[in-house]
This record gives structure tokens, C-alpha cells and sequence, in this order.
């Protein structure tokens, strides 16, 4: 039972970005600009995926690309809210976010798990800072009432799963941490759940990807 | 159980239960936001309703003015002339140098004066009723009435205790064009030849009950009639009785009609 679901967990964060790229695809001329930012986002995840299968492959070591990955990551989320936030002020406060953000990488890569690590410092400032944002938006949300029926309101989703995949991977990460930091296996359990989260988040792209409608 | 097992099932369980409160808290969202939905909606709505019912209120209010300066010119120009006409040609129907046939002519065309003189009086107090003005909305009803039964055609019979009731001048205006209204209808439609009005006063409302005998119609009817945009004489009275905030109810029993109004009496504030 251990084993296929490791299995299914190593394949299906790669096979759900795949089929949100579909998505994105079949519905790509009634994309706006935050949906296409996620669009690239995805795109790019998914070759952090293939890359990082490829280089495991060859037993070599992969966290460096999750680095860069981290880091790109988050200047397309700011990107990303920047264009759903309209005040001025908002967008400062985010370009500051990220500015805060890539300091946190740097700091983690270079000096505090270093590059061949996994860069937990960062993933854990970076999930409890999307959080704060993705909340951010859904009381931007209902203040604001952008649409009659919220389900059909392609940002609902997009923004839900963020707020999914970022507070669900904050507490994958303190949860572990907490119980057994120092075993290996745990690395391992981590990234399987990890893989589901990404599933789900990837659900929620599909559904906001097929909401789009200009 | 392994302490490694018994680690993996709390992770395993932390994770579905934070999943889980994430679930929930999206649904709340999607709950409470179609209630601010629904609520919006309905103050969008009572705005609008509240709009058109200013909308209303200054559009009687434009009517009643230029009905008042209408028959004010009325009064005061035209009656002035034509009385002058009729002096002068009482004068001239006393000049005894003029023909017999021609005095005749005169005599005919001095009535003809008086007659014309007399609808124009009417027609200014159509417009705008000094009694209503002076003595209220309760006098000028009965003064309706009884110009009504002068007339032969139909008999009105007002039963009130009320009579000195007095409201505010805008109130007893749209609770007399209501009633010129329904009387004007019930004597175009009402085949009758006699229509009792009571009015009476209660400690939050003011009731006026129209019966008679004829043709007439019911609540079903009237709303059709709306409907289909027939029924000038309705809309107007609808657009009043939305402005007292008031509300009526149209019945029938065999040949029987009856056409109540209840109008509450709201506090000065209100």
C-alpha cells in the first residue's frame, strides 16, 4: 500500500500541472493577464518537475533548481496579486513582500540550508506570506461583491487554491518539523502529501482555467 | 505500532484536518457571500423603489402646481374678461335704440356668456378645489358629492364623522384626486345610480369605503388592466396611494362592489 501510493504521489503532481496546461490551453483566448499568469507559472512548474525528475535520474542532486524555483515562484504570485490588488498601495506592499521574500531565500540558500538542501526557511515564509495575501483577496472579495455568483468567478478559484496549497504546505512543514525533523523518511512523506496539495491546487486552476470568460 | 508509524498517521491526520478546516472556511466564504450578494441586491432594489418613489412624488407635485396656476388664470384673467364681456353686453341689451330682433340676438349671446361663464368656473375649481384648500379634504368631498347630485346623474351619499379632519395640505390633495378619480370611474363604468362613500378614522388608519350597486371590478381585474396598460384613471390612483404608503383592495358580492382604501397614518416624522 506504501508503495503505490508513493507511486501515485510522484506521478500526480506532474500529471494534474499537465492537464492544467490543457486547461489553460483549450481556454487560452478568454484568459485575462492574472490567468495567464498563472498559466506560465504552471508551465514553469512543470519543467521544474521534468528537470528535477531528469537530474534524479541521473543521481544528482535537484534542490538547487527548487531554489530557483522558490524564487521565480514567488516574484509570479506578487506578479500575480499585484494585478488583482488595485491600490497603489497594495502594489507596494507587495513589490516589498517580495523584495522581503527573495531576501529569506538568499539568506536560507547561502547560509542557513545552503543549496544542496531543501530550503525549508523559505518555503515556510513564502507559504505563511501567500496565505496572508490569498485571505487579503478574499476580503477584498467580499467587500468589493466582484460578481453575482462567486463559483463563476475564475479569481474564487485560483485564489482558493493558492490559499490551499500555501496554508496546507505551512502546516505540512510545522507538523513535520514538530514530530520528527532529523528523519530522512519524513523528507519523503513530506513530498508525497506535498504532491497532493499540488494536486488540488492544480484542481483549482482546471476549475478557474474553465470559469474564464471575457 | 512504530513511533515512525505512529508520526506518519498524526501527520497524515493533521494534514486531512487542516484540509478539512480550509474546506470549510472556503464554503463559509462562498455562504456569506452570496448573502452580501442577496443583501446588496435588495439595497439596490429599496433605492431604486425609493427613487421612483421621489420620482412620483415630484411629478404629482408638478402636475398639482401647474393645475393651480392654470386655474388660477382661469380665475383671474378669463373670468375677469368674460364678466367683463357679460357687463357689456347687458348694456347693450339695455340700449333702446337697438333692433328687438338684434336684442334677441344679445339676449341669446348673454346666455351664452353665463353658460361659458360658468364652465369656466367649474373647470378652475376642477383644477383646483378652494374648499380643499380652505376646509379640508373631508369638506371638498362632500362639496363633491353634492355638485354630483345636482347634476341628476348619480347619487353620492357621504357617511363620515369627520368632519373637521384636517391633514397635511400634499395628503388631503392626493386623498381628494383619489377620490375625484374613483367617483369619475364608477360614473363612466359604474352603471348606478347610487354610490354610498364612508369614510372613518381609526388610531392608525384612515379608511374610505366605496360601494354601489352595477358594474364594477375586482382586485384580479384591476391588476389585469394594469397590465395590458389600459386604465390611465387606475395608474394615477395606484401612483397616489403609493405615495400615502397606502394600499386598496377591490371586491365584489353578486352585483355588490365595494373599493376600500386604507391609508396609514403615519407619525409627522415618518
Amino acid at each position: 500500500m506504501n508503495i503505490s501510493f508513493e507511486l501515485v504521489a510522484s506521478y500526480i503532481g506532474p500529471i494534474s500541472s499537465a492537464l492544467a496546461i490543457g486547461f489553460f490551453l483549450f481556454r487560452i483566448k478568454t484568459l485575462d493577464l492574472p490567468a495567464k499568469v498563472l498559466f506560465c507559472l504552471t508551465i514553469l512548474s512543470f519543467l521544474t518537475d521534468c528537470i528535477t525528475s531528469v537530474l534524479a535520474g541521473y543521481k544528482m542532486n535537484n534542490l538547487m533548481v527548487m531554489h530557483v524555483y522558490t524564487v521565480l515562484e514567488l516574484f509570479f504570485y506578487c506578479f500575480f496579486y499585484s494585478l488583482l490588488f488595485k491600490s497603489t498601495s497594495s502594489k507596494y506592499y507587495l513589490l516589498v513582500l517580495s523584495l522581503m521574500l527573495l531576501a529569506a531565500e538568499l539568506v536560507d540558500a547561502f547560509y542557513i540550508s545552503k543549496l544542496s538542501r531543501i530550503n525549508s526557511i523559505a518555503s515556510y515564509c513564502e507559504a505563511l506570506a501567500f496565505m496572508v495575501v490569498s485571505l487579503l483577496f478574499f476580503y477584498s472579495m467580499i467587500k468589493n461583491l466582484p460578481q453575482k455568483n462567486i463559483l463563476n468567478y475564475p479569481l474564487f478559484w485560483f485564489n482558493s487554491g493558492i490559499l490551499i496549497y500555501f496554508s496546507g504546505n505551512l502546516f505540512l512543514y510545522l507538523f513535520i518539523s514538530f514530530v520528527n525533523p532529523q528523519d530522512s523518511r519524513f523528507l519523503g512523506d513530506l513530498w508525497n502529501i506535498n504532491s497532493f496539495l499540488y494536486f488540488s491546487y492544480n484542481l483549482f486552476l482546471i476549475a478557474g482555467a474553465w470559469k474564464s470568460r471575457k | 505500532m512504530e513511533v515512525s508509524q505512529i508520526n506518519w498517521v498524526f501527520v497524515l491526520v493533521a494534514a486531512c484536518a487542516s484540509m478539512a478546516l480550509l474546506a470549510i472556511f472556503i464554503m463559509t466564504f462562498v455562504v456569506h457571500y452570496q448573502k452580501r450578494i442577496i443583501q446588496h441586491e435588495h439595497e439596490k432594489q429599496q433605492e431604486k423603489l425609493k427613487f421612483q418613489s421621489e420620482l412620483l412624488r415630484a411629478n404629482l407635485l408638478v402636475e398639482e402646481r401647474e393645475r393651480s396656476r392654470i386655474s388660477k388664470n382661469i380665475h383671474d384673467e378669463v373670468g375677469i374678461l368674460l364678466s367683463l364681456l357679460k357687463m357689456n353686453l347687458t348694456g347693450l341689451n339695455r340700449n333702446e335704440e337697438i333692433a328687438e330682433s338684434e336684442k334677441r340676438k344679445l339676449h341669446n349671446l348673454t346666455d351664452l356668456t353665463d353658460k361659458i361663464i360658468f364652465s369656466t368656473r367649474s373647470i378652475a375649481k376642477d383644477l383646483q378645489s378652494p374648499l380643499l384648500r380652505d376646509f379640508g379634504f373631508v369638506m371638498a368631498l362632500n362639496d363633491l358629492c353634492k355638485q354630483i347630485n345636482e347634476s341628476n346623474e348619480m347619487s353620492v351619499q357621504l357617511i363620515t364623522q369627520e368632519m373637521e379632519l384636517r391633514f397635511d395640505e400634499n395628503i388631503e390633495l392626493q386623498l381628494y384626486r383619489i377620490c375625484q378619480e374613483i367617483i369619475n370611474n364608477i360614473l363612466k363604468h359604474g352603471a348606478t345610480q347610487l354610490v354610498q362613500i364612508t369614510l372613518s378614522k381609526n388610531s392608525d388608519e384612515l379608511v374610505l369605503l366605496f360601494e354601489y350597486s352595477g358594474n364594477g371590478i375586482t382586485d384580479k381585474e384591476h391588476a389585469h388592466l394594469l397590465k395590458t396598460g389600459n386604465g390611465n384613471g387606475l395608474k394615477n390612483i395606484v401612483s397616489r396611494l403609493q405615495l400615502l404608503k397606502a394600499k386598496q383592495t377591490l371586491s365584489r358580492d353578486n352585483f355588490h362592489f365595494s373599493h376600500l382604501i386604507q391609508i396609514p397614518l403615519l407619525n409627522e416624522k415618518e
